[in-house]
């Protein structure tokens, strides 16, 4: 577990991740031009929110060193509550929406206060049982939400009169949602903020005996990264237009776990590719479908053994690899270094 | 008056299931002073300097800092109270550069929150900027500079002593405490940390240290407070606790009968 | 009357899952004492125990009491390879790492039985017949016997094996302090191998005995598992007794809900009281207050 070590030698590392956020999402603009259909759009929306979920969930597990099993839960409670005010009550989206962040950042400071008190994996415990109580809730309150034939009936997300009721109009908005999560995410790790969280995960009785105040914090962080988890579900059920109980479960909650630590547990750009590997890896595995699990499974185990930095951390390993190879051969070029002062 | 002093510790005691590990404990500080803390191994020490750092709650008796008690602060508080402490173990952050380890010394000065640190108004750009800056200085104080941006993991053991001393003065402490900071220190390095730690103190931070290293301490150390067995034996100037024949008795035991 | 009969006939059911979460308990409690870390394997390995039994049992090779113990010894030994494979290559094996893990173990394990012996539920017959037997005006599956008292007795060998033989106490000192342990000449890796056994062979034996009341398929472990886990935080992790305890105390509750409030709200009750024991009584029933506040 760490922080991107290649790229803090430098002064400047926060600037040159956003750079190459900037980059990649400018590309990632052009996503819906090549898209053979409708379907392929669709998946490009998926991983968006998968995105913003499993960079939230990083925020928790790589940067505070805690497990949280209930992500799919907060998910799933931001899907239902906004798809339910919406299919049931007629409430416009955007209010749904931020009814459900709302009302999950509440749930989510109920659990956090109590179970971050105590060290170890307390978090880890509430969050599963809170988790499963949801999942309940989600199956049994038929009336509202439809049990488990799920909910159907949502309305598209309608913002001044313009409807995103269209995969590619709803791309976009995913698009964007991403961008700023990501970037978000990016400028609270450089921040003073940031740099106390990572201080805590690292090492909790030195970070507050330098008067970081590790229990607040600890529950700011989980409050946040519920809501981002709930905003996502939001879109999820607009985008959608039905939700179902079983894909809110401690199930996911634990797929989500894994693909945090597949993708680069604690490392900024494990996220995306945690992100491409939970959204890509059932299609490609959609004739083998049961095959599926065992490669979530067995990757998880090989990664944990062998690679802890996840796919983040080989892809760096293998830019820095190269980039030691071609420097000597680009040798009139100018060094980079670090910055000193 | 006990609440007057700068630091001042009131009749402490620890006590750990059946043993005693401070046992009604006092002892004052004066400010601006380096006060050694001693005591033969087992003695308390450690006990002590958690009690009054606020990672060990006393059984009995209170701790005064700067005229208030500071019994209920819990120990981030107490930093911005204006008490900094390092660890004798060490607890850098291994995954942050050594400039961004100072940088979490300074936390506790600033107010930047949640929605700054993501939106980086301009006020949250100018704070980053002193923070950066003040840690800088710090590593020029104790010529760390040059290893900025190296992972604090990669330092070796004597320059993350010298690592924690630059952090916990990124806080602007009033009161330094220092946990065995010479301790597994090479002997040619002994005299640059005294050298750190007189600059430091010239500079105005009252230092409290816990150390084993008798001739350091006693070339170092103004005032001395010692321990034995949880209980206070001596205290004093240096000259005073130097002669002070219980202090010998402490350390080497019972003289011989027939001297 | 009536209504005291469906009270005991409740009750009855409560101990008859009750046991199995105990056994739950003890084995999540094992490994919790030894590596600090949580095992989210431990569920699937009480699902590998029936499913192994009952397939041994279609093949009609082996007569049903053969089927059921050589499915203990099978989950024994996948959870002693395990370790071996996963656990043991570790250079730094921290407690966050174990349970991740596990996770992925558990994922790993049940997908496997999943592919290899396909999703329809499994069973075979009780061990002494089906009829139900007349107790007290009660009907009583003679299995339910079977499982409180085997339950009894594992727990009873438990017991005997910590308190009394040299390995148990090993692996108690291993869980106390794992420094001290090494240097009174304990090989500490050894008994983490012991552990990881020992807890398989717990799950085994739930999973053999609880079948011809359940039946079992490749997913009934998993939710098994989370209740055993609520049932050892509810009777404080790391103390056996506990264990015992909490998975009793667990499935009473759970009957007395099915029974009074609705069976559908049933799987709550079990978390609901896992949050309540954590926000009220961190360290269980039985276990010390030795809970790290930050």
């Amino acid at each position: 577990m760490g922080c991107y070590q290649a790229s803090r030698g430098e002064s400047d590392a926060r600037g040159k991740h956003m750079r190459l956020l900037a980059v990649l999402w400018a590309l990632f603009l052009f996503y819906p031009l090549l898209a053979s259909n409708s379907y392929a759009i669709g998946l490009g929306v998926m991983f968006c929110i998968n995105l913003m979920l499993i960079a939230s969930l990083n925020l928790i597990m790589g940067y505070c060193g805690q497990i949280s099993l209930c992500h799919g839960g907060f998910f799933g409670l931001g899907a239902y509550v906004s798809g339910v005010l919406s299919a049931k009550y007629g409430v416009s989206a955007p209010i749904g929406i931020a009814a459900a962040v709302m009302l999950t950042g509440c749930a989510s400071l109920l659990i956090a206060l109590p179970a971050l008190r105590l060290r170890g994996h307390y978090l880890a415990m509430a969050t599963l049982g809170f988790n499963a109580i949801l999942s309940v809730l989600f199956v049994e309150l038929v009336g509202l939400t439809g049990g488990p034939n799920g909910l159907s009936g949502i309305e598209p997300i309608v913002l001044a009169g313009f409807s995103f009721d269209t995969d590619v109009r709803f791309f976009y908005l995913a698009w964007l949602s991403a961008l700023v999560v990501m970037a978000a995410i990016l400028n609270l790790t450089y921040s003073r903020i940031g740099r106390a969280v990572v201080s805590l995960s690292g090492n909790e009785i030195g970070a507050s005996s330098l008067g970081v105040n590790t229990y607040g914090l600890k529950v700011q962080i989980f409050v946040v990264s519920a809501t981002v988890a709930a905003f996502s579900g939001s879109l999820f059920a607009h985008f959608n237009l039905f939700a179902s109980p079983e894909t809110f479960s401690f199930f996911t909650s634990v797929l989500l776990v894994v693909m945090v630590a597949v993708g680069g547990w604690g490392k900024y750009w494990g996220a995306l590719f945690g992100a491409l590997v939970f959204t890509l890896v059932p299609e490609y595995l959609r004739a083998f479908h049961d095959v599926e699990l065992l490669v979530f499974g067995l990757s998880m185990i090989v990664v944990l053994m062998f690679f802890p930095d996840g796919l983040a951390g080989m892809t760096q390993r293998a830019l820095a690899f190269a980039r030691a190879r071609i420097r000597p051969m680009l040798s009139t070029a100018p060094k980079e270094g670090p910055n000193h002062g | 008056m006990a609440s007057e002093r700068f630091l001042s510790v009131s009749d402490v005691s620890v006590r750990f299931g059946g043993l005693a590990a401070l046992s009604s404990f006092s002892f004052d500080m004066r400010e601006g002073a380096i006060h050694g803390l001693i005591g033969p191994n087992g003695a308390g020490k450690s006990t002590l300097f958690n009690v009054i750092a606020g990672l060990l709650q006393p059984s009995a008796g209170e701790v005064f800092f700067r005229g208030r008690s500071i019994q209920r602060d819990p120990r981030h508080r107490r930093v911005h109270l204006g008490i900094a402490r390092t660890f004798q173990n060490l607890q850098i952050f291994r995954d942050l550069t050594v400039l961004e380890n100072v940088m979490v010394g300074c936390h506790s000065r600033f107010r930047c929150g949640f929605w700054s640190s993501i939106a980086r108004p301009p006020h949250q750009r100018r704070e980053e900027q002193q923070i950066r800056e003040i840690a800088m200085q710090k590593l020029e104080q104790t010529r760390l500079q040059s290893m900025a941006h190296v992972l604090a993991g990669n330092l070796s053991f004597g320059q993350a002593k010298i690592l924690e001393i630059a952090r916990a003065l990124a806080a602007d402490p009033k009161l330094l405490m220092l946990d065995e900071p010479v301790a597994g220190v090479p002997h040619a390095e002994v005299g640059h940390m005294m050298d750190v730690i007189k600059g430091i103190n010239a500079a105005g931070v009252s230092v409290l240290l816990v150390e084993h290293n008798m001739n350091f301490v006693m070339k170092l150390c103004d005032d001395i407070v010692v321990l034995n067995y949880g209980r206070k034996i001596s205290e004093g100037s240096t000259g005073q606790v130097k002669a002070d024949p219980a202090v010998l008795q402490a350390y080497l035991g019972e003289e011989p009968v027939d001297a | 009357m009536e209504s005291y009969t469906q009270l005991l006939q409740l009750l009855v059911a409560g101990l008859t899952t009750g046991s199995i979460y105990a056994i739950v308990a003890v084995g999540f409690n094992i490994i919790f004492k030894s590596t600090d870390a949580i095992n989210f394997a431990q569920g699937e390995w009480v699902m590998m125990g029936g499913m192994i039994a009952a397939t041994a049992y279609a093949t009609g090779m082996m007569p049903l009491w053969a089927c059921c113990v050589a499915a203990v010894v099978l989950v024994a030994l996948i959870g002693g390879l395990s370790e071996r494979l996963v656990i043991r290559p570790l250079r730094s094996p921290a407690a966050l790492l174990v349970t991740l893990l596990t996770i992925g173990l558990a994922i790993f394990s049940k997908s496997l039985v999943m592919v290899g012996l396909g999703k329809t539920p499994m069973g075979y017959p009780a061990f002494s017949g089906d009829s139900p037997v007349s107790v007290a005006g009660m009907q009583i599956m003679p299995q339910s016997f079977w499982v409180i008292g085997l339950a009894l007795a594992f727990m009873a060998l438990m017991h005997w094996f910590f308190e009394y033989t040299l390995m148990g106490k090993s692996l108690r000192a291993t869980a106390v302090d794992r420094d001290a342990a090494a240097l009174a000449g304990i090989d500490v890796r050894r008994t983490i191998m012991l552990a990881f056994v020992l807890a398989a062979m717990a799950g085994g034996v739930a999973g053999v005995i609880i079948t011809p009341l359940t039946l079992t398929s490749y997913d009934h472990g998993t939710m098994l598992g989370f209740k055993g886990f609520s049932a050892a935080m509810l009777g404080g992790l790391g103390s056996l007794q506990g264990a015992m305890l909490g998975g009793l105390l667990l499935g009473l509750f759970e009957a007395l809900g099915a029974g009074v409030v609705s069976s559908q709200f049933k799987d709550a009750v079990s978390f609901i009281l896992l949050l309540l024991v954590l926000f009220f009584r961190p360290q269980g029933l039985l276990g010390k207050a030795e809970i790290n506040k930050v």
